[in-house]
């Protein structure tokens, strides 16, 4: 599996466990919400998946490879600024980090695919 | 099916952690009885006590100890690796789904198995080759692997 593809699945794939399974409409039920914030902020070994990323992102330039990752990134330092509304269960913040989760998915899958 | 029946399909969930159980559990627990099993002997184990009608399967086992693996270490250090154990260790654990898979196919049982990973065309008709009606969903959809689970096109 080359680090592209390693980022898709270790960060892309599950970040959007929860995400892209939300109700269309209507309140987010707190089991869905519970499953968002382990993904978001929990995504593996109980660290957020922002600094999942930041390693493998790292191992990437180690390589000196040109990660283009820029984008990505954003999204996930938009996700850890709303960590304490998505927590709380807040509906507007639990979309909006769903939707950034969407897109990480969508950004990572997409690089991982054009380098395969 | 009536809101309230019971599921009258049954999965069995196989990984190395507890994701895709969790995943199945809130979101497939309407359609599927759900079971979940760790490693090649454990899923066996599962279906000994009872058959399963569908098959969710993580592919890569990281988190698995190497005594927990079905696969021959040193055969495959020797045939792919120039004797590196590591690398063969790593490479088993990167396929351990798909190995899993043939020995419950091996056993028998033959529903859909559904690995949520974004195969390569020829990499998919290969596996279904091997182990039949095989599927797989790039992505945690609920939907797609519902469809894939009950034998549709995810």
């Amino acid at each position: 599996m080359s680090p592209w593809q390693r980022l898709a699945h270790d960060v892309g794939k599950y970040v959007a466990r929860a995400a892209r399974n939300l109700p269309a409409s209507g309140p987010v039920p707190a089991v869905l919400v519970g499953m968002l914030v382990d993904d978001l902020f929990a995504l593996r070994d109980g660290q957020p998946a922002s600094a999942v990323f930041a390693e493998l992102r790292a191992e990437l330039e180690e390589r000196g490879e040109e990660p283009r990752l820029d984008a990505v990134e954003a999204h996930l330092v938009a996700i850890d600024a709303l960590e304490e509304a998505v927590r709380r269960g807040e509906d507007g913040a639990v979309r909006a980090a769903a939707e950034h989760a969407c897109a990480v998915e969508a950004e990572l899958r997409a690089l991982a695919e054009a380098r395969a | 099916m009536p809101p309230d029946a019971p599921p009258t399909r049954s999965l069995l969930v196989i990984e190395d952690g507890h994701e895709y159980e969790e995943f199945a559990r809130l979101f497939l627990a309407d359609g599927f009885a759900i079971r979940a099993a760790h490693s090649a002997a454990e899923a066996l184990a599962r279906l000994t006590e009872a058959p399963a009608d569908a098959f969710l399967v993580d592919l890569r086992f990281e988190r698995s100890p190497v005594e927990h693996l079905i696969g021959d270490v040193d055969a495959t250090a020797r045939r792919r690796f120039a004797g590196d154990v590591h690398r063969a260790v790593r490479y088993l654990k990167e396929q351990q789904g798909t190995l899993v898979l043939g020995r419950v196919r091996q056993a028998g049982f033959d529903g859909p198995a559904v690995f949520v990973h974004d195969f390569a065309a020829r990499r998919l008709a290969n596996l279904r080759k091997l182990y039949g009606d095989v599927h797989a969903v790039p992505a945690f959809d609920a939907e797609a692997i519902r469809r894939a689970l009950t034998g549709g096109a995810p």
